[in-house]
């Protein structure tokens, strides 16, 4: 009953709880079935086998997926919830009883709130009384902190939802909505980003091996459902929840000025703004356009024609299946002002992006304020490595402050921008990537292709010397060596794992300050790399060079193995020594990177060693005698040289033989 | 309750329909509203009602206006063309939900019509009959005692009998309380047979506005008999708003008073004639044929 001051009508709740009770009874078991059931079919299992007990909040195993399904309920709660505005006896009926828009208004978001909050607070109870039966440890607060999360996720969800509601007329069409709202500026930015990587020189999505973010993870950072779920994994970002929480305020006030506003008379339109509908339209096909275009001319790479028309036939596609979608029929209806608001934003998409990439492409930094440069290639041994992914490792990791390499870089840098911006996809698909660290603290990064790597060939050189080792040494640049799971080292010869990985990096980064060597790295040019580590966090993990010099690395694997055999010296069927002497340690190393073995061999007179020298070799090796600066080399066939087919490939000296200073 | 609209205004996309419309209706009468298809009646119901919301002027009961009025539009009921209910409810429920939203709702009114009308009120709404979901829109209606009920084209799908209870329960209402009824109906014998006044649209313009006797009064069908057909200044003297001649028999349509025309009739010395009052639908037909709305013939292939 209702008086005249009643805030709540009883009925008016119960009619919109009612409507939903079944999806909510849904959503209520799929939490069951994601949280409760899977915790316990995960503790029976960890019972059974007697296995590994999770670190980390076992909640967090499922939160992602029961995120997902919470989010999907949420749209399907608030296209249900006022559903009745889609059709006109209904909106009829609902505007004709006497209470206002925002009287209704709150009452289904009040409905939308109890639907979201009971199942979450069931399960919520559920799991406060099965914890005492599981093996994992799940206290008070984690279940706490888990439901008050859903809840503002959820709640996040649903205001975008109700705000979209307002916006259309059609359920399916309002569904579509929310996932456009949520997805299109990430998808829009990707593609538009993808398309610029495939045609320009210098773009880069991701940073193969520089530090900075991506060029799409500002947007997909803030992609709510995204974000939503990184914040489980990464951890949340308080200030980012709090924006979130008054953004989802903002919405829920605009859906009430909105509602106060909507004409009923517009429930047979799609859209009640026709501009809206008109620019979501042009959006949407041009995204399309960038999707088919992409496809097509990377699939097709060679020929203008071939570009310009998959980028047409892409535009068409989509507009026809977008007007489809919105008209909710096969048979269009011309709408010419869709078509010219799609024109002209197409127009204006164009000519943004020419030339906004093209100068995008063409800045290239003052040196005067670059902190430090990182160059390397698509044989890096660091590739994959993604940079500094979750700031686990030191600053200054992969990162030259050199001031000949910085000039050098900005050098190689203006002569590669100098070419055409425009890529030509039949060159391969091995790149340069260079990457400033700003004294701003900012990164900059631009990848080339391979066509583009002539004026990085010298610098790449020099930055694989043995001088740079300790900021290439991914041993030595782990920021907290207590949050390593592990290492593993390997080498030609075999490999070491070293589970006590944090005593042995604290070691190793000691003993690290009185290693010197200047014998190239073997991680760029496709060298094979002498030794690859690999420092294994939680979350991540980053691979890459590790000194063999290192008293404390040739411990532990002495520990393990043999020295020689460990790094392909024993078991190589071909090796030379050679006293450096009056050599040019430089010019040697450069031509070692450059020259193949045969000019090599001949240009410094080296004499295979017999069985006997070899066996010495081996013995002196294995009883470590190395040293990385030292006036002798060992330069020996590496006993993985198969990755490469010798007859296609003309083998530079290191790809074909490590070298190594011995005592 | 009086109802006043003033200078009432509303476009779709652009087009007007409801058009400058301004009109009175009295409480304790029934109001028709007559017009051609696609005139503006329902939207101009639903503009009485508070569901649209006017471009300009306004709708005013009592002298309060109703949209965004939640004690004026507890007092006014629609009933739109089409019966609708909440999904999945059944009479009573349904009652419940009346019952929680009009504040003169009567239970005993409620079960007292429910019975009257055989409604079983267990069963839900979406299984039953046309006729039967609109009687139960009548229950609903009734048993809610609003001071007004707009009925858009009400009494399709009833049977006779019902139709005839249903009209006298509103008869009821409107000598025992007062109810004001405004009805949107195309069925003009009956409009004729109930109303107290009409108002005719046409492409959203309101026509006239009128008591149904005054019009009654005003329009006339003369049929007369002449030896010698009359000039055609007679069609003009008499004010022959519409003639047909037929041998020397003319019938014409006039718009007048009843003594003036007598005298002006028998000036041209007919053989005889006879003055007869016209039906609603003779006025519907004239005045829309007016505006070019006329029956046309046409022979299809």
């Amino acid at each position: 009953m209702r008086s005249a001051t009643s805030l709540l009508n009883r009925t008016l709740l119960l009619h919109f709880t009612g409507s939903v009770f079944w999806l909510s009874i849904l959503f209520l078991i799929g939490n069951i079935l994601l949280q409760p059931l899977a915790l316990w079919i995960a503790s029976i299992n960890v019972r059974i086998n007697d296995g590994y007990v999770p670190s980390g909040n076992p909640l967090d195993m499922m939160a992602g997926f029961q995120l997902v399904f919470g989010m999907v309920y949420v749209m399907f709660l608030a296209a249900f919830l006022f559903g009745y505005k889609n059709k006109e006896q209904s909106i009829d009926f609902m505007h004709a009883l006497p209470m206002k828009r925002h009287y209704l208004l709150s009452h289904a978001l009040l409905s939308g709130f109890i639907n979201i909050l009971i199942p979450i607070i069931t399960t919520s109870i559920i799991l406060f009384f099965e914890r005492h039966f599981l093996v994992f440890d799940i206290s008070f607060i984690d279940i706490i902190a888990w439901g008050a999360y859903s809840v503002f996720v959820l709640v996040t969800v649903f205001s975008v939802s109700v705000f979209c509601g307002f916006l259309v007329n059609n359920i399916l069409v309002h569904l579509q909505l929310i996932l456009i709202v949520f997805f299109l500026p990430v998808i829009f930015w990707t593609l538009t980003v993808a398309v610029a990587d495939a045609l320009f020189e210098g773009v880069g999505i991701i940073p193969f091996t520089g530090n900075g973010e991506s060029l799409i993870s500002g947007i997909v950072d803030n992609t709510f459902p995204i974000f939503a779920v990184q914040q489980i994994y990464s951890g949340f970002v308080f200030w980012k929840i709090l924006m979130w929480s008054l953004f989802t305020v903002f919405l829920f006030i605009g859906s009430y000025i909105l509602y106060g506003r909507n004409q009923n008379e517009k429930v047979h339109h799609t859209f009640n703004q026709s501009w809206l509908r008109n620019i979501l339209v042009a959006f949407l096909s041009i995204s399309g356009m960038l999707l088919v275009g992409l496809i097509i001319s990377v699939t097709l790479p060679n020929g203008l024609l071939i570009f310009i028309l998959s980028f047409l036939f892409g535009t068409a596609f989509a507009y026809i299946a977008i007007e489809m979608s919105f008209q909710g029929t096969v048979r269009l209806e011309r709408n010419i002002k869709s078509l010219v608001t799609t024109a002209a934003l197409l127009i204006l998409f164009w000519t943004v992006f020419i030339t906004g990439w093209n100068q995008y492409v063409a800045y290239v930094p003052e040196e005067s304020e670059i902190d430090s440069v990182r160059i390397t290639n698509s044989s890096s041994s660091s590739y994959g490595s993604n940079g500094n992914i979750n700031g686990e490792m030191g600053e200054d990791y992969l990162y030259i402050d050199d001031g000949e390499i910085i000039a050098e870089a900005v050098q190689a840098h203006e002569e590669a921008t100098a070419a055409p911006a425009l890529k030509d996809i039949s060159q391969g698909y091995e790149w340069v990537e260079v990457s400033y660290r700003m004294k701003n603290g900012n990164y900059i990064n631009r990848r080339f292709d391979d066509h583009k790597r002539e004026p990085y060939k010298e610098i790449l050189g020099k930055v694989n010397s043995g001088k740079y080792a300790r900021n290439n040494d991914v041993l030595f640049n782990v920021g907290d060596p207590s949050k390593l799971l592990r290492v593993e080292i390997s080498a030609p010869g075999g490999a070491v794992t070293i589970e006590e990985a944090s005593p042995f990096i604290e070691e190793y980064q000691r003993a690290m300050l009185g290693v010197d060597e200047d014998i190239p790295a073997n991680i760029l040019n496709g060298g094979v790399p002498l030794l690859n580590g690999v420092a294994e966090f939680e979350q991540s993990y980053y691979s890459g060079q590790a000194s063999i010099y290192n008293p404390v690395l040739q411990k532990a694997i002495k520990g393990e193995e043999e020295l020689a055999g460990f790094l392909g010296v024993e078991g190589s069927e071909e090796m030379y020594t050679l006293t450096l002497g009056e050599v040019d340690r430089q010019k040697f190393f450069q031509d070692y990177q450059m020259l193949t073995p045969k000019k090599f061999i001949n240009k410094y007179e080296l004499k295979v060693l017999s069985d006997n020298q070899m066996a010495e070799v081996v013995k002196a090796v294995d009883e470590g005698k190395l040293d990385g600066r030292g006036q002798k080399v060992l330069v020996y066939r590496s006993v993985v040289e198969d990755w490469a087919d010798a007859e296609e490939i003309t083998l530079s000296m290191d790809q074909e033989f490590n070298i190594l200073g011995i005592e | 309750m009086n109802l006043e609209v003033v200078q009432l205004d509303k476009s779709f996309t652009g087009k007007k329909v409801v058009d400058s419309i301004t009109l009175s209706v009295e409480s304790g009468t029934i109001h028709g509203l007559l017009g051609s298809n696609g005139a503006g009646k329902t939207t101009f119901m639903k503009l009485l009602s508070g569901i649209y919301r006017p471009d300009d002027g306004g709708v005013y009961f009592s002298g309060v206006p109703i949209y965004g009025n939640t004690e004026m539009k507890s007092q006014v009921m629609f009933i739109s063309d089409h019966p609708y209910f909440l999904n999945g409810k059944t009479l009573l429920s349904m009652a419940e939900f009346y019952k929680a939203m009009y504040p003169r709702w009567s239970s005993a009114r409620f079960n007292q019509l429910a019975h009257h009308f055989g409604l079983d009120i267990h069963q839900p709404l979406s299984q039953l009959s046309k006729g039967m979901k609109r009687q139960a829109t009548f229950v609903l209606a009734y048993a809610s005692r609003p001071k007004v009920l707009l009925l858009d084209e009400p009494f399709d799908g009833l049977d006779p009998i019902i139709r005839r209870q249903v009209k006298d329960i509103m008869m009821q209402d409107i000598a025992n309380h007062g109810m004001m009824v405004i009805i949107s109906s195309h069925n003009l014998r009956e409009m004729e047979d109930i109303c107290d006044s009409i108002s005719m649209v046409h492409k959203g313009k309101l026509l006239f506005h009128s008591n149904l006797d005054e019009v009654r009064g005003t329009h006339f069908k003369l049929q007369i008999a002449f030896d010698v057909l009359p000039p055609e200044s007679f069609f003009k003297d008499v004010d022959v708003v519409h003639h047909e001649i037929k041998g020397r028999v003319v019938t014409c349509i006039v718009k007048g008073d009843r003594y003036d025309i007598e005298q002006k009739i028998t000036k041209y010395s007919p053989l005889m004639y006879d003055i007869l009052p016209l039906s609603l639908e003779e006025i519907f037909a004239y005045e829309m044929g007016e505006r070019g709305y006329a029956i046309s013939d046409i022979i299809i292939e």
